[in-house]
């Protein structure tokens, strides 16, 4: 059994949220597929789902007003500030393949997950 | 008032509801929200419909019971009057920057009235000079002359909760103080204005669970009966795997019943020395002298003869 990817930090020791390489390549993969030579992610939490809280996931141009802005990999990541206090720590990686589930965020503020994988509580 | 007078006159019941709340909620992300956080289908609710949905914790026990009515500019989201802070946390939670505002203290439906009975529709058509027809789910606004506001609008919503002919009646406060009066001075028909003990005994012996005491979170929608507020094909919702896999699995542990006990019994139910369930709210003793009661009880203990009590029904 692989194990839990431990909690990123940025250089100030702060909590962040960290994509792999792999993910980063994914993610260009889809905005190309939207006409969008560079897009950028932006993630976030909603409410709903079966354990409370949603993973969102979209592609982006640029930051909203008061949103967090992360450079990882060469991809800027944009979250809300209330989004951030549930993904801090997260690593958002990509698994492939025939039994791969696609984008998967290790969350270290997560208790429980649901059973596909889409919601959390903590 | 007439009370309890001859049977030739058409008996309806009145109830002011003091123990709920009615905030409005507004915004293009409001009912997508509520959605997301309850247990019934409510993404396909047009204008003037109403629908009761529970709002679940994680773990699928239960908030609250809550009546959702969409309107042409806002959602009027009624639920008990002591659990509205915890609601409203609630929704605080779990929301991210969706397009929603909440009025706590809005006034034009700060109020409601039950009018229930057989004969509701009548008094309304006779008050109203209406030839009203709405079925359940359904809402109305009506106008009438009140003595200090002039031409008023009150909203009658067809809800069909407590009574087959369960009606609402959403208003200001002294309004439906009129109204009571308005109804009152009807000839044909026999107002029973109800208290609050009265109803209480009402709705037990008709197997009707109340915030806190049946619909608590120490219970789940399938133990208190509620389960024709729970869409199965709605998708996610806060609490929906673990409801979904115990109406699946048959794995639903306690059932709400009407229990008559014509002994005072303990609020903790026993059978062979085994704890097998509990009381949550019993009538009055003016009503038949308080033997019925509504009780969750282990549903392996619902077949077995009981010394101390009977079992009445299982509310479904």
């Amino acid at each position: 059994m692989l194990d839990k990817p431990s909690a990123q930090r940025d250089k100030s020791g702060s909590l962040t949220i960290t994509i792999t390489s792999d993910a980063v390549t994914h993610i260009r993969q889809f905005g190309k597929i939207d006409g969008k030579e560079k897009a950028n992610l932006r993630v976030g939490v909603k409410g709903g789902g079966c354990s409370g809280l949603t993973y969102v996931l979209e592609l982006a141009d640029k930051p909203n007003e008061n949103e967090k802005v992360i450079n990882e990999n060469g991809l800027e990541l944009y979250v809300d500030k209330k989004s951030y206090i549930f993904l801090a720590g997260t690593i958002l990686e990509y698994q492939g393949g025939l039994n791969g589930k696609g984008f998967v965020f290790n969350n270290p503020n997560a208790k429980t997950s649901c059973g596909c994988g889409t919601s959390f509580s903590v | 008032m007439k009370m309890n007078e001859s049977c030739t006159l058409n008996k309806v019941n009145l109830h002011y509801l003091n123990h709920y709340s009615y905030v409005s909620i507004k915004g293009d992300d409001a009912m997508d929200l509520l959605d997301r956080l309850t247990t019934n289908d409510l993404s396909s609710l047009k204008p003037m419909e109403h629908i009761y949905t529970i709002l679940t914790s994680t773990k699928g026990k239960m908030i609250d019971l809550l009546s959702v009515l969409k309107l042409e500019d806002q959602i009027i989201l009624g639920c008990s009057k002591n659990a509205l802070k915890t609601i409203l946390e609630w929704i605080d939670f779990y929301t991210f920057g969706e397009e929603i505002e909440i009025v706590i203290d809005q006034k034009d439906y700060e109020s409601s009235m039950m009018v229930f009975g057989d004969n509701a529709v009548k008094l309304f058509n006779k008050t109203f000079d209406l030839d009203m027809s709405l079925i359940e789910g359904k809402s109305m606004y009506v106008a009438f002359n009140s003595n200090s506001d002039g031409r008023s609008k009150i909203l009658i919503i067809n809800k069909k909760y407590y009574h087959t002919d369960h009606y609402e009646i959403y208003s200001t406060t002294s309004i439906l103080i009129q109204l009571i009066q308005l109804f009152s001075k009807k000839e044909d028909f026999a107002i029973n204005l109800m208290n609050d003990q009265e109803f209480n005994d009402y709705r037990i012996s008709n197997n009707i669970p109340v915030y806190p005491s049946e619909i608590n979170e120490n219970y789940n929608p399938l133990e208190a009966g509620l389960k024709k507020y729970i869409s199965f094909n709605k998708g996610c919702y806060v609490g929906q795997e673990v409801i979904t896999r115990l109406d699946s699995y048959a794995k639903v542990q306690n059932k709400l019943v009407l229990i008559k006990a014509d002994k005072q019994i303990e609020t903790d139910l026993t059978f062979n020395d085994a704890n097998i369930g509990q009381i949550t709210s019993h009538t009055s003793e003016d009503y038949l002298n308080g033997v019925y009661k509504l009780a969750y009880i282990k549903k392996k203990f619902l077949n077995d003869n009981h010394d101390s009590f009977e079992i009445q029904n299982i509310v479904e």
